[in-house]
Order: C-alpha cells, then sequence, then structure tokens
C-alpha cells in the first residue's frame, strides 16, 4: 500500500445486550448494531457511510471514537490500537479525533456561552495557557466556519439552526484534529443551509487537511462530497468502493436497490428511472436473518444466500462487497 | 485616509453591532418578576429576614428578659404584641425566633441538599451497581417516619438548636437525591455530554460543568420546597418540646403555650404571631419555589 492510512478498522463490532429481570438482569440476547465490520481511511481522504435508519452507522462513527466501547475487533489510528486505550490516554488520543453532531442544538450546553463550549477543550487540553489566549483563539475558529467573532459571548439559544451546527464545527476543530466523523452534519438542517454546511467542510478540509468519515443518508450529497463510500445493511457493510464505480456499476443487490430510489434532476431520464422496490421490513438487528443478511429482501435470492454468510471479499482491485452472486470482475 | 486600516474587518455572516447578551440569569429574573404571587413571596421573605437580622435594633425588650409584673398582659403601646406567661416580649420573641426559625430551615436544607446532590450524582452518572446500591439507601431512607425518627434522634443526643438542624437535614436529602439523580440519568444521555466525553473533558468536569448547572432549576424549587417543610419541622419538633429549648424562642417553641387550653382560648395574642409568621413563610417560599420553576425552565430558555 502506498497510500498513507490514518484509520484502520478490523472486525468491529458492537453489540448492546438485551436484559431483562429486575434483579439478576439477566441477558437474553444481544442487538447487533455494528457486525463484523472491516475498512481503512486513507488520509485526507472523505469515507461516506450510507445505510437506511437503524443499520449501525452512528454507531459505527461512535465506536470508532471509542464513545461506545467495541464489543470485539481493532480500531487502530495512525497504528495505535485505540482499544487498547483507556482513561488519560484515551484522553489524550481524543484530540486528533472529533465529532460533529447531528442535532445541532442538543449538541451544545445551553448553559455555556459559544466561547466556553468551544474553548473548554483548548483550556483541558493545555493548547492555551489563559483566558485571553483562549478566546483570541476561539475567535480565530469562528471566522473560519463563518461566525461573526464579536459572538463569543452569547448563548446556543440566540443562533439560527445552522449558525449551530457552525459552533459545533468549530468546537471540534478547536483541538486542530486530523480526522472528523461527521454524524449526519446536515440532515437536520433547512435545504439551503445543508449547502453552506457542506460547502464549509469541503473548504475546511482543503484548509487544515482532514480527514472525514461522512455519515448520511442523503445519498446525492454523499456522491458530491466523498472519495469513496461504503454502504451499510443490517450492521454490516455490503459494498464499499470509489465514489464513481459505486454510483455508475453499484455490484451488490442493495447498493443497486438503494441507488435506483435516488431521483434524477433531469424529467426525461427520471421517467425512464427503473425503481428496484425492495419487500418487507428491515430485520431486526437482535435476531438477524441466517445466511446472507439481506436474503429475506432480496429480489435474486437464491437457496444458498439463505444458509451461508457471504464473505466480505475484493471483487476488484478497491472495490470489496458481500455477495454470493457477484463473480469476480477483473 | 492617508493611513490604510492595518486590521481589515473579518467577513462575517451578521451586521449587528450588538455584542452584549442578556445573560441567563438576568432572563430568568425577568421571567421571575412578571410571577405576581412569588414576587409577593420575596418581599414577604425579605421583609421576614430583614426582621430578624435587625432583630436587636426593631424590638424594645431582650426576648428572654422576664417580667413578672407584667405576665400575660394583651397586646399595648408598652409590649406590641403582648408579653407571655412569664412577661416575656412577644414582639422581641417573634423577632428572635425567626432568626432560629429561618437558619434551621436554610442549614437544615444545606445539609440535605449536598448530601442529596452528591447521592444523585454518582447515582444518576456511574449507573449499574453503585445506582442500584444508592438508591435502595435512599428508598430506606425515604421510607422512614421521619418525625418518629427525628424525635428518636434528638431523644439520644438532646435537644439543641444544632441537634435540630442536623436531625431535619440527615432525614431531608432522599427526595433532592432523587430528584437529582433523574435529570443526571436524562442528561449524561444528551448529545452535549457526549461532545463533551469526545473533547476528553474529565469525568468530574463533565458532571460540574456540564451536568450539574443544568439540574439547577428542579433543584432550586426542590430547595425552597424543603426550606417551607424544614421550618415547619423544627416548629412540629419545638411544640412537642424536642426542638429549640426555652429559654431561647423559636416560632414553635413559642406555639408550645397553645397546648393549654386557657392560653389558646384566652390569650390568642401569645401563639397568633408566630402561628401567622411561620404560614406566611411556608406559603412566600413555596411561592417563590413556583416561581423559580416557570422562571428557570430550561425550555424556557433554550
Amino acid at each position: 500500500m502506498t497510500t498513507d492510512i490514518i484509520l484502520r478498522v478490523k472486525n468491529l463490532k458492537k453489540y448492546f445486550p438485551i436484559t431483562s429481570g429486575l434483579i439478576l438482569n439477566r441477558k437474553v440476547g444481544d442487538v447487533k448494531a455494528v457486525d463484523d465490520i472491516t475498512f481503512d481511511i486513507h488520509r485526507g481522504e472523505t469515507l461516506g457511510l450510507v445505510g437506511e435508519s437503524g443499520c449501525g452507522k452512528s454507531t459505527t462513527g461512535l465506536t470508532v471514537l471509542q464513545l461506545y466501547r467495541p464489543t470485539m475487533g481493532q480500531v487502530e489510528f495512525e497504528g495505535q490500537d485505540l482499544t487498547e486505550l483507556k482513561g488519560p490516554a484515551l484522553r489524550q488520543m481524543r484530540r486528533r479525533m472529533q465529532l460533529i453532531f447531528q442535532d445541532p442544538s442538543a449538541s451544545l450546553n445551553p448553559r455555556m456561552t459559544v466561547g466556553n463550549i468551544v474553548g473548554e477543550a483548548m483550556s483541558t487540553h493545555k493548547i492555551v495557557s489563559n483566558r485571553a489566549q483562549r478566546d483570541a483563539r476561539v475567535k480565530e475558529l469562528l471566522d473560519v466556519v463563518g461566525l461573526n467573532p464579536n459572538f463569543i459571548n452569547r448563548y446556543p439559544h440566540e443562533f439560527s439552526g445552522g449558525q449551530r451546527q457552525r459552533i459545533g464545527i468549530a468546537r471540534a476543530l478547536a483541538l486542530e484534529p486530523d480526522f472528523i466523523v461527521c454524524d449526519e452534519p446536515i440532515s437536520a438542517l433547512d435545504v439551503s443551509i445543508q449547502a453552506q454546511v457542506i460547502n464549509l467542510l469541503h473548504n475546511l478540509r482543503e484548509q487544515f487537511g482532514l480527514t472525514y468519515l461522512f455519515i448520511a443518508h442523503d445519498l446525492s450529497m454523499v456522491r458530491h462530497f466523498s472519495d469513496r463510500v461504503a454502504v451499510m445493511y443490517l450492521g454490516k457493510i455490503v459494498e464499499l468502493t470509489d465514489r464513481d464505480t459505486l454510483y455508475k456499476n453499484p455490484q451488490h443487490p442493495y447498493t443497486q436497490a438503494l441507488l435506483s430510489a435516488v431521483p434524477i434532476p433531469d424529467p426525461k431520464v427520471e421517467a425512464k428511472r427503473q425503481r428496484i422496490t425492495l419487500k418487507g421490513d428491515l430485520p431486526s438487528p437482535s435476531n438477524p436473518p441466517a445466511g446472507c443478511n439481506f436474503s429475506t429482501r432480496c429480489p435474486l435470492a437464491t437457496a444458498e444466500c439463505f444458509q451461508v454468510e457471504p464473505e466480505y471479499r475484493e471483487i476488484a482491485p478497491n472495490h470489496w462487497a458481500a455477495c454470493h452472486l457477484i463473480d469476480e470482475v477483473d | 485616509m492617508t493611513t490604510a486600516n492595518p486590521f481589515p474587518q473579518p467577513q462575517t455572516i451578521s451586521g449587528e453591532d450588538d455584542f452584549i447578551s442578556e445573560s441567563l440569569l438576568k432572563k430568568a429574573w425577568n421571567r421571575f418578576r412578571r410571577h405576581k404571587l412569588a414576587m409577593f413571596g420575596l418581599l414577604m421573605m425579605t421583609i421576614f429576614v430583614c426582621l430578624a437580622l435587625f432583630a436587636p435594633l426593631l424590638s424594645r425588650y431582650p426576648p428572654n428578659d422576664i417580667d413578672l409584673r407584667a405576665r400575660s398582659e394583651p397586646p399595648s403601646a408598652e409590649h406590641w404584641f403582648g408579653t407571655d406567661r412569664t412577661g416575656r416580649d412577644i414582639w422581641a420573641r417573634t423577632l428572635y425566633g425567626g432568626r432560629v426559625s429561618l437558619s434551621v430551615g436554610l442549614v437544615a436544607v444545606s445539609v440535605s441538599a449536598i448530601i442529596g446532590i452528591v447521592v444523585g450524582c454518582v447515582s444518576g452518572y456511574a449507573g449499574g451497581w453503585i445506582d442500584m446500591i444508592l438508591m435502595r439507601i435512599t428508598d430506606t431512607v425515604q421510607t422512614f417516619p421521619s418525625l418518629v425518627i427525628i424525635i428518636v434522634l434528638v431523644a439520644i443526643v438532646g435537644p439543641s438548636v444544632y441537634n435540630t438542624m442536623f436531625a431535619i437535614g440527615i432525614l431531608g436529602w432522599p427526595g433532592m437525591a432523587r430528584i437529582v439523580r433523574s435529570e443526571v440519568l436524562s442528561l449524561r444521555e444528551q448529545p452535549f455530554v457526549l461532545a463533551a466525553r469526545c473533547l476528553g473533558i474529565p469525568t468530574s468536569a463533565i458532571i460540574f460543568r456540564h451536568i450539574l448547572p443544568n439540574t439547577i432549576s428542579s433543584l432550586a424549587v426542590a430547595v425552597t420546597f424543603a426550606v417551607a417543610s424544614a421550618i415547619l419541622q423544627e416548629a412540629a419538633l419545638s411544640f412537642l418540646g424536642l426542638g429549640v429549648q426555652l429559654p431561647t424562642a423559636s416560632w414553635g417553641n413559642m406555639l408550645q403555650d397553645a397546648q393549654t387550653l386557657s392560653v389558646l382560648e384566652t390569650m390568642p395574642w401569645m401563639w397568633v404571631a408566630p402561628g401567622i409568621m411561620i404560614g406566611v413563610t411556608v406559603l412566600s417560599i413555596n411561592f417563590i419555589g413556583d416561581g423559580l420553576r416557570d422562571a428557570l425552565d430550561p425550555r424556557a430558555i433554550v
């Protein structure tokens, strides 16, 4: 490999136990939110992560950042296995990787000023040595994200949704991270504001050499913003490849169905668009189907699909998928 | 026009010029002010606290001085509120009794609040078996019939102002702990707490800077109600002769006189004043609590 890998996720699993009983809390099962996923992120790239609601996208993001401790598997950040770190060592690593939230309102403490929200971590990690220095740095960051630096003493409720998201972004940048997980950063915003925030994220990537894990369910936005895209279904990655290949030549039946749902902004082409409609509902992640996860809804499923779990393999250079029906493409 | 501005204005998305933000406290005060009953309560409490503080300046007789020539006298120009059966000035005793009753309320509630906040925070944030054990202890303390336990406690350690404060405080915390715990439980799942964890903020700072300040609204309400109930408990204890001991005056032990039927029927000045003080104080504090609940509601702030 010639490219520089910043983050390597190996066989990551996150199961949430289902317990019952008042006193003994017997474990009666697991919600397999993230079930054995493997991927790499190269320095400076944006990896899009798409999938329907409840497929484990956000859990993946939070588990990568060790905000949920994984049930199994490794997360290597520049060769350092984060799953082995604890306490102060892990806190030290947090400087390098940050999170941007979906809900800009709930992610800001309503009783703290913008200056405190953005600046708190700087003081904690001793990036700044006094209040004046901190305020100067916060103002700089507010300017970077397109907010008036004089807003430093205002409270979150005095801002609009888009402005609040900018505050969240400024906070994520406060520690000068290399890697940022964007957990549906635009899905709670108005369409007109979405473009602004996406452009801001884009500019910041250029300016600070950031690497993003971009979680979203807006396929067009992911296509616009990502270098490579991973598609998740029921806790597993079903297909991962570079953006153009995925959108032009999807191999997995689920990816094909997903992409067929994207409207085309051209009435003539749109009229001829063939939608692949999936039947049934998303199975419960606490009781996934035997064999291929997607077998219950796959229009092409064969007998094998219902019994044998497909291997997640490289079907073409840098094109990974998990499906029995895909032949090796050379 | 000869010198160029060396500090070009940064590009901003808003052109507003006033950057002074109203603090959250000021907004809460504005909302509180609109609450008429709460303002009435605040006024009454201010008056009562001033009366208690400036008692020596406002009374013509020391509260414990016995004047056997003027026993059981009805209100007059000499003794504004009359005298009790040993000739002590009721007006002076009401003012000095306010000192005791109000400080018992404050100290007892401070004890409860400190225990309650610590237990609630640890229980809510730690969760798991720590939460389980702490909450069962809380339940146990809560099921104690508090007045009976306080009577037993005071009987063991002996009645005094400080023992009364301590006994009331040590049994008042379970309610506070439960409120703090439930707030912490919901707050710790908030995205802004997740954000703080992600920024590597230590747990203690998360609790003190991010979680506790957000419990203030419900805590302030709980504290005011607890003050009211502590004053009532002190009155009850003193009425039973187990609280503040004579000759020290407290509103509660002044009511003790009302235990006699003759006093109750023919000498109302002995118990009306402290009785009204207790009633108005408790009512005022409850009104303040109501006002605080509305004023500090975080939903109104956000």
